[in-house]
């Protein structure tokens, strides 16, 4: 496998993707380049369909491009079958979906360790390092309670605890705070920031919220499938 | 307890109404297998005691080519060869010779063709359960002579009572006539109509006297060691087999399913039976299973897809969804096989069958009270095949959970 710069963790080249049903294409990507930094704390913004999910799914390896490169971490996507990129996945990325997506017959400690527990992670260091997060997150409390009787911003909070304990390269969160109220959504945005910062974790969101995308580092505006402005902030 | 089978048993607590009736779904047909393991064993047994303690015993001696069709069994002229190779045999626990000849019983203006049985009193009684259907009067005695037992309907027929003299006019080819006077003494109750009309025994003694060998007989019965069933026939068989070596070619050796070829054939005939049952019952609870288990792919295609998303292998969702099938016919299998098993083990001291079915019993030659009998290795067979079944159920449902694509799955309701 090619390896890419240490700093790099995700790098796009000419990436594109064309939906087919029957004989109809669509478009949803045409030539993405992107590169984002270790430690990053970015996000993509643009109109619905614009193709932030396609390109956030892309390069979490659960799709494949019509065309172009993804490397993720040295691994060349698209080189790779369903069970390395599942590998890849596993080991790599960190996922936050908008309708938060815990397991409901696991509880709060075990949804957060669920990856680590499909690395094969033992279960006194799988229990410590949950912990540690769910602190973090202020959701500790919880541990033992099945996600049904959380609120939800309680069980998004424990989203992202699955999605960084594990410590993947990098947690792909696709409009994590759609489903939450204005100050829910503030305090998560908060926190996944203080991970950010405190342990480094590279976050890269699809969101149309403008709270995240007032707290992001860098906005990468697509629109029709093209980036049309990469904005940074210092 | 691993993730996969963690995840399988709280999966089946999600809908435990549907989990149940699945798991009932699996162990009845256990249960039901092993009971009819458990009478299909009985039956067997019934036959099977029925024909060796009535007539055949495990393996029997005879004249060589003695069993012509329409022949009367050929004398043994002396005996004493055959008896010989019985006795201090380790492998045999009881032996009696017989001397079968036919006859003309008559009484008063009457008679009526029998088979008159020879036979020594007390060896016999090991051997035969004829002793047990004496209902008026007593059976033969050791030191007995000029005396008889004679089936109650024949004594009905030819108007005889306890006390009465017959008189028994036989007529063996190979010893020309011969004539018996006894008293009888008593009457047989046999089960069977047929045995009931056209049996009379009398002491082996007689017999020979009134055909004026000695030594003579037409059979000797034996019974084996060991032997509890028709299960333990390759015993019977390489014991008569060694028996059959040891003695000359002037003897047919034989065992109870050679004599006996229908009730061997109908034994025979129960166990495909018996599987033909077993399998519908297991391809049901196989659907069931199947049924099941796409129901629950269906509902969750929204989780499996997250969970595939998060990194996990298609091999590992298979194996969640297999586990599921495992869990359910596991319980099922060691439930209904605990039931069934204790069911069957309940009964082995006997099941009283209804009263009404009493002549269906006499026609096909069981007892109307049955010891339900069933192996180790059945039940285990029984557990076994429905674990096989429901994992070959969870195939399709767990195939199609590991062949979904994740951010189509994501995207379920």
């Amino acid at each position: 496998m090619n390896r890419t710069n240490d700093d790099v963790v995700v790098r796009t080249e000419e990436l594109a993707k064309t939906y087919r049903s029957d004989s109809v294409e669509t478009p949803a990507l045409r030539g993405v380049d992107l590169a984002l930094d270790r430690g990053e704390f970015a996000a993509m913004a643009g109109p619905s369909g614009s193709g932030k999910s396609t390109l956030l799914h892309l390069i979490g390896g659960l799709l494949s491009p019509s065309s172009g490169a993804i490397w993720l971490n040295g691994h060349r996507l698209n080189e790779l079958d369903a069970n390395e990129l599942a590998e890849v996945r596993l080991r790599e990325i960190g996922f936050v979906f908008q309708a938060y997506n815990l397991i409901p017959v696991l509880t709060v400690m075990e949804n957060a360790a669920f990856v680590m527990e499909l690395q094969g992670i033992s279960s006194k260091e799988r229990r410590q390092r949950s912990m540690e997060v769910l602190q973090t997150l202020g959701v500790d409390g919880f541990a033992d309670r099945f996600p049904n009787k959380l609120s939800g911003g309680q069980q998004q909070r424990v989203a992202v605890a699955r999605a960084v304990a594990s410590g993947p390269s990098l947690v792909l969160a696709d409009e994590p705070t759609a489903n939450l109220d204005s100050e829910t959504g503030h305090n998560l945005i908060e926190l996944m920031r203080e991970l950010n910062r405190e342990r480094g974790v590279t976050f890269l969101f699809a969101t149309h919220d403008d709270r995240l995308l007032g707290s992001v580092d860098r906005v990468v505006h697509l629109e029709d499938g093209q980036i049309t402005r990469d904005e940074r902030r210092t | 307890m691993g993730l996969v089978l963690r995840l399988a048993f709280r999966n089946l607590w999600r809908n435990p109404r549907r989990s149940a009736l699945t798991l009932l779904a699996v162990m009845v047909p256990v249960l039901l297998l092993n009971l009819m393991w458990g009478f299909t064993g009985a039956f067997e047994r019934s036959l099977f005691d029925n024909t060796v303690r009535l007539e055949t015993g495990h393996l029997q001696i005879h004249e060589a080519d003695y069993n012509v069709v329409g022949q009367t069994i050929p004398l043994i002229r002396d005996v004493r060869p055959a008896v010989d190779a019985l006795q201090n045999n380790p492998d045999i626990a009881h032996y009696t010779a017989r001397l079968e000849l036919p006859a003309l019983a008559a009484a008063d203006q009457r008679s009526k063709g029998v088979l008159v049985q020879g036979v020594e009193p007390k060896e016999s009684q090991s051997i035969s359960l004829m002793s047990r259907w004496i209902g008026d009067g007593r059976y033969l005695q050791a030191g007995d002579a000029d005396v008889a037992v004679v089936g109650a309907a024949l004594m009905d027929e030819l108007g005889l009572s306890l006390g009465d003299r017959l008189i028994l006019l036989s007529s063996h080819p190979e010893t020309g006539t011969g004539v018996l006077t006894p008293t009888i003494v008593g009457a047989l109750d046999a089960p069977s109509q047929q045995l009931s009309q056209g049996i009379v025994q009398v002491p082996l003694a007689d017999a020979r006297e009134a055909i004026d060998f000695p030594h003579g007989a037409t059979t000797v019965a034996a019974l084996v060691t060991n032997v509890t069933g028709p299960w333990d026939s390759p015993r019977i068989q390489d014991v008569t087999d060694r028996i059959r070596q040891s003695m000359s070619d002037d003897f047919a050796v034989e065992t109870w399913r050679q004599v006996a070829p229908q009730t061997a054939g109908m034994l025979e005939v129960l166990q495909p039976i018996n599987l033909g049952f077993m399998a519908i019952f297991f391809v049901l609870a196989g659907l069931v299973v199947l049924n099941t288990l796409f129901l629950n792919v269906h509902e969750r295609t929204n989780e499996l897809g997250v969970v595939m998303a998060l990194g996990t292998k298609r091999r590992r969702v298979l194996a969640m969804i297999t586990s599921e099938a495992i869990v359910i016919a596991l319980v099922g299998a060691i439930v209904g096989s605990a039931l069934g098993g204790g069911l069957v083990w309940h009964w082995s001291d006997g099941l009283v069958m209804p009263a009404i079915y009493k002549d269906v019993y006499e026609q096909i030659g069981i007892q109307p009270v049955l010891n339900l009998h069933m192996t180790v290795g059945q039940g285990a067979i029984s557990a076994l095949a429905m674990l096989a079944i429901a994992v070959a159920a969870s195939w399709l449902p767990a195939r199609s959970a590991a062949a979904l694509d994740p951010v189509e799955a994501m995207r379920a309701a």
